[in-house]
This record gives C-alpha cells, structure tokens and sequence, in this order.
C-alpha cells in the first residue's frame, strides 16, 4: 500500500515530458514502461532476487519490448520488431537523449525519440518501487522521483507545462510516503496531523509560485547549439540540385493543406548573407544535418508572406 | 531547537530542499522552486514540535531484577500527570541494550496516572541494561525528533538455569582447616551432641563422665569436618564447543556447560563449602561503531599479520575467579560470561586455576564435546596429586556416559537433567 505513493509520484514526475511529444504513443510508452517497472519490481521484491537478476530480467524485457514501444516505426504488426528496429532501439537507447532535445518539439513518435520517456518511467518505476518494497524505513525511496522530475525537466519543453501543480503533486505524494512510515502504531491522530502539514505547507507554497515570477526557464533543449561546420557540409545549392533533379525530385517532401494548384511554398529563405552564423534554413535544405519538422504544426503557412 | 534534534532524514530533507529551491531559481525551474518553497515549510512547520515539551512525569521499576532463562520478567512504567489539565498521549521506548521495547500511552486527565506492564524476552542468558525510559517527540514525517529520558539504568540479570544437586559429601576428611558438615559421625573434631550407646558403637567414643551422671553409657557424636575446596573451571574458549554443528548448536553446547557449571556452584554454596569459579578474563568484544569499529579491525589485522611472521607474541590468556560470595552473586557474574576467541584452552585454564588456588580437594572441568581426552588427561594433571578431577563434557543430544581414567572421571552430559543422576551415582562412589 505504502509503495503506492512512491509509484505515483514517479509517474506524476513523468508529465513535463508531455509537451515534448503531445502524441497518444508517449502515454503508451511511459504506461507500458510504468507497468513494466513496477511489474518487475513486486515480483524481484517478492521472490528476493538479487540486483543481478533483476538487472538482466529488465534489460531482456526491454529487447523485446522495447521496439514496439518506443520505436513504433520500426515493428511489424505493431508488435514483432524488425532488425532495422532493434539497431534503432539499440544506438537509440544511447544517443536518442541528445536527439530528443535537438528536434523541435512535438517530436510524436518519430523513430528511437520515444526510448528516453520507456526508460526513464521504466527505470524510475523499477527503482523507486524496489527501494520502497526493499528498504521500507530509509528515505532512498523518496530520492525517485525528485531524481525522474529532474531529469523530465531537463529534458522537457522550454516552456512551463502546469509546474505548480506537478511540484506540489510530487511533494504531497513523497510527504505521504514519510508521513506513512509511521503510521505503523495505527494512530490516525498522527497521519491527520501529517496531511494537515502537508496541506499547509502546499496552499504556502501556491501563494509564493503565484505572486514570485519565474523567468529565464533553462533546459538542454536552449541551451544545445548545433554545431555548425561550412566543410563537413555539403554545399546547400548542390543539396538543392539534388531535390530538383535527382533521386529525390520525386519525393513527397512536405504535405500543406489550404494551398491552391501552382501556388508556392517557401521552404525557407537564407535570412543572412553570411552563412557561418547557423540558420535553420541552411540545414532544413541540407540532408546531411536534416532539421526535423514539428510532428505536427498549427502554424497557418502564408504565401506570399506578408 | 537544538540541531541535534534534526534527524538525518530531516537533514536530507533540509538540503534538498535548499538546494531544489536554488536550483530551480537559478535555472527557472518553477517546478524546483515549487518542491522547495514546500519543502522548506514543512521543515518549519514540523520544527514546532520540537518547541514544546511533555509534562508527564515517567517512572518505572523492574519487578524482579533476577530471573533465570524463560521465567517471567516484567517492567513498570508509570506514567503520570502532575498538571491540572488534561494531557495528550505519547510513546514511550524503554531500551533494552541494543533493542528497546515501547508503550503507547493515552490521554491523561488532570491528576491521573497509568501503569503499563511490559513484558521483558528472558530466552537467552545475560546481563541486560534496562532503560533509562525515553520520551520521544517526532513529527509525523519524521524530520524532527525530540527525547527526554526518565529515570536511571536498571541491570536485570537473566542466571542460566539451574536444576538442583543433592549435597556432594567429598573432601578431605577431619581436618583441621576443614568446615563441619551436618553429616554426623563419631569420630571427628567438632562436637556435635551425646547420645546414648547402640550395640556396634566403638566402645573407645563412651563418655564416662555423661555415663556416671545419667547411669547410661552415652557416646559422643561429632560432626564430620572436611576441607573441600570445590574449584570449577568453566571453559570459554569456543574452539571446544560445536562437536555436531556451529552456530546455535555451538551456543547450546556453552548454555549447557553455563547451566551445568552454576548448578554445580548453587549447590556447593548451599552446602557452606569453599567454592571457587574460574573463567576466563577475555571480557566480551563490545560492539563497537563506526571510526571505534575500524581501529578495532585495523588493531587486530596488525597482531594477526605480527604473529604470522613469528615476531611479537600473543599475550597469555589470563582467567579470573567469579565471586561466590552469595549465589545470587555468582549467578549475576555466570549471567554474564561469554565464549570469547582468545579464551585460555582448557589445559591452561586448569594449570592457572590450580596456581591461583592450592587447597583444592575437588575440581570441577567443564568444557565442550570437542576436547578428545588426551587434551583432558593433561589438564587434570596440571592439579596436584589427591584432587579429584572431574570433567563434565557438555554434548547437547548424547546420551550421558561415565568413564574413569585413573583419578580422572569424564561425564557426558546431554541435558541438565543428566547432570543430576550423574552427581548423585557419584555420591556413592
């Protein structure tokens, strides 16, 4: 019962990713990660397994797992996985953090991006839910989720997706989990007296997030810069040839609602002559460091722009 | 508030706090600054328990402060309200060396007093420290925990059992440093009483005067004296014990020689004779924590690597002698003897009990199932010529046995009980 409030608080800690994706397959992965993890760690927790063997158990569910879950594009059926898949899942299980922040967001579930949300409530769950069930009496288990909150932030939106509620969920759940340790003699006077502080303390800290302005919200997503190297790069125009004459001219670039037959989109426009300082233009035409599009955008494109 | 009544976990929570607050201020974090701005009021909200204090007056009292293995030990505690309002409950721990037990007190009325029996664990042999009783003050999470304890240290000693020996009448006979005994004889140097002549008495022990004045012959009755200096050596060294087994067993073996040394004791102090205990001197290892723990265990590595390469040398086990001033003193020290590493063996044992005491008519060895007799034949020998050895091996489970080899009589005992026929064939003998 008591372990409830440590597996809430990690899947709570879990939400500032959701700006990050806005697609059905997040909830999906995280879900399944969450239920995984914790699956894992009742069963480890009851029959006493070692850190090994839960270890192993963990990284051999995730193989099969894991493609269907956070790299939908890669599965067969939506449930067998290809080899192309796994490769995806494997390099993805590594560098797939870097290029979560590097791809404007919503990122959907475009190739190995949903690994990082599967591990982190998979972990999270599997850790925070055998620390409680192992080592009921220390405070380990209450690190979790401040731990998963960190790192969702972290890697979350640049922009503030419901922090306060998110915060004072997170802490209620852990001040219960304290709160809860001793209610072993089974006093309710004392539990009463714990949700009264809890509660007091929430309302105070509501106030002080109302009225202090928080400003300046720094995440890896603005602070990564993407290198960007003139010689290593193809030159943008020999690129543009090849989307006008080569293999590529067939393509199905980009897909627009709204236009008229003939009209023209601009795809992007060199906005500065001096092509060392990093557009996005130069890269959104130039293959070999492709700027991945928004999954989704509401953004209404006008031609001619005004 | 004094720090000290911060716990670690309300340490942990304090940093985090702090930090979480920092954190999110210096990256925009409103999450983070959310966490911290609660965290930290929680801390200031739970620090108010630590503010007020208790009023209640807390006593307690053991009920007896000797019990032997298994019997019943309780602890009173008293709680009670000198105030004239009402009280709200607390939590009591008592501790009990390194456990503690506690009690839940409730409401008190103004003037009003309770009295909580607890029942102490007796199963195993010792000398536990009882109290003194804490009253702890802790908020609901924990953070902040403060005691005040009542009251001093009770000790209650739990003896090893016992079971009751008939008299054991060995000794040197009519000496003159000998105590007179209740066994009545007629021919000795105390004078016990005058009775009247039975055909087969020795004609040499009439008593002409009494004769002539009663018209009866009268013979004398005197009481037998004997010097009987019982020794009991008690083998602590845990290299003897564990004949079918470690651990438990290894410890079922040493109560039984514990419980077979004190019923030895018990006995030899109710019949008024000298008796003397020897153990060894190894005091038990206290437990010991933390910086303490690893100098212990730095300490020992460098005797242990010094003795392996010859140089220094290992120190001779010393023994002491128990008091036996009274049983219940014996017992309390028997209560706190321990099989130690580093214990003299028992021929060493034998060979400085038999120094330290000269006049020994009887000696007692008592040791585990692992010592063959070669090792026993040279520790009898280390006592003079006339004393009577004799060795009580305790084998828990076998079937008590008797052998004799020259003045050395070797018992097997399995149980207590085995303990009692074996003493009184030997009355016999």
């Amino acid at each position: 019962m008591r372990p409830l409030f440590i597996a809430l608080a990690v899947l709570v800690s879990l939400v500032p990713l959701w700006p990050v994706y806005e697609s059905p397959a997040f909830i999906v992965a995280a879900g399944a990660g969450a239920v995984l993890g914790a699956v894992t760690a009742v069963i480890s927790a009851r029959r006493r397994w070692s850190v090994l063997r839960t270890g192993v158990v963990t990284v051999v569910l995730y193989l099969v797992v894991g493609v269907p879950l956070a790299v939908p594009s890669g599965a067969f059926l939506y449930v067998l996985p290809s080899l192309n898949g796994w490769l995806t899942l494997l390099s993805g299980t590594v560098l797939s953090w870097k290029q979560l922040v590097t791809v404007a967001p919503p990122v959907g579930s475009y190739e190995a991006l949903l690994v990082p949300a599967l591990l982190l409530s998979w972990i999270g769950m599997l850790v925070g839910l055998s620390l409680a069930m192992r080592k009921p009496k220390t405070s380990w288990p209450a690190l979790v989720p401040i731990v998963t909150l960190v790192i969702a932030i972290w890697l979350g939106s640049s922009r503030t997706f419901y922090a306060g509620w998110i915060a004072l969920a997170v802490f209620a759940l852990v001040a219960l989990w304290f709160a809860s340790a001793r209610g072993a003699s089974g006093r309710a006077r004392t539990s009463l007296r714990a949700v009264g502080i809890v509660a007091g303390a929430s309302v105070l800290a509501l106030g002080v997030g109302t009225y202090v302005p928080v400003i300046n919200r720094t995440v890896w997503r603005t602070s990564v810069e993407q290198a960007f190297i003139p010689q290593v790069d193809a030159s943008p125009l020999a690129e543009y040839r090849r989307y006008v004459t080569g293999d590529l001219a067939k393509q199905t670039f980009v897909t627009v609602k709204g236009l008229s037959a003939g009209q023209r989109l601009s795809l992007a426009s060199i906005t500065t002559p001096a092509l060392s300082t990093q557009s996005a233009a130069a890269r959104l035409i130039s293959p070999a460091c492709p700027v991945r599009l928004p999954w989704r955008t509401e953004q209404v494109m006008r031609w001619p722009p005004r | 508030m004094t720090p000290r009544a911060i716990t670690n976990r309300g340490w942990a929570w304090l940093v985090i706090s702090g930090l979480s607050l920092l954190f999110g201020i210096s990256a925009g974090w409103a999450e983070l600054i959310g966490l911290g701005v609660a965290g930290l009021v929680t801390f200031g909200f739970a620090s108010l328990y630590a503010l007020f204090t208790h009023a209640h007056e807390v006593s307690f009292h053991l009920e007896h402060s000797r019990v032997s293995v298994g019997q019943d030990a309780a602890l009173t505690v008293r709680v009670s309200n000198p105030t004239s309002r009402s009280l709200p409950g607390l939590d009591i721990y008592i501790p009990l060396d390194e456990e503690q037990i506690s009690c839940e007190v409730n409401r008190l009325r103004r003037g009003q007093h309770e009295d909580i029996a607890l029942p102490i664990p007796t199963e195993h042999r010792g000398v536990i420290s009882v109290g003194p009783a804490r009253v702890v003050r802790q908020d609901p999470l924990g953070l902040i925990s403060r005691e005040v304890t009542h009251g001093d240290a009770a000790t209650l000693f739990v003896h090893p059992t016992t079971v009751p020996l008939m008299s054991m009448s060995t000794g040197f006979v009519r000496d003159l440093e000998g105590n007179p005994t209740t066994d009545l004889t007629d021919n000795d140097l105390s004078f016990h009483a005058l009775r009247e002549y039975l055909p087969g008495d020795d004609r040499r022990n009439i008593h002409w005067k009494s004769t002539a004045k009663t018209g009866q012959f009268m013979v004398r009755q005197y009481e037998q004296t004997r010097r009987s200096h019982l020794m009991i050596a008690l083998d602590s060294d845990p290299g003897a014990y564990g004949a079918s087994g470690g651990g438990t067993v290894k410890d079922a073996e040493y109560e039984l020689a514990v419980s077979a040394a004190a019923s030895i004791g018990v006995r030899a102090i109710r019949d008024t004779r000298d008796v003397s205990v020897w153990v060894s001197a190894v005091a038990r290892p206290a437990e010991l924590r933390g910086l303490s723990a690893l100098r212990a265990a730095a300490r020992e590595l460098a005797q242990d690597v010094s003795r392996r390469r010859g140089k220094g040398f290992t120190p001779v086990a010393r023994i002491r002698a128990l008091s036996t001033i009274s049983r219940d003193r014996m017992l309390d020290e028997l209560s706190a003897v321990h099989a130690a590493e580093g214990s003299p063996t028992i021929v060493s044992l034998s060979r400085q009990a038999s120094q330290n005491a000269s006049d020994v008519s009887i000696a007692f060895l008592i040791t585990g199932a692992l010592v063959d007799l070669r090792t026993l034949n040279s520790a009898a020998n280390a006592f003079p010529q006339g004393v009577e050895v004799v060795v009580i091996s305790c084998a828990p489970e076998a079937s008590p046995t008797m052998k004799r080899i020259g003045r050395l009589s070797v018992a097997t005992i399995g149980r207590l009980d085995d303990l009692q026929q074996l003493m009184a064939k030997r009355v016999g003998v």
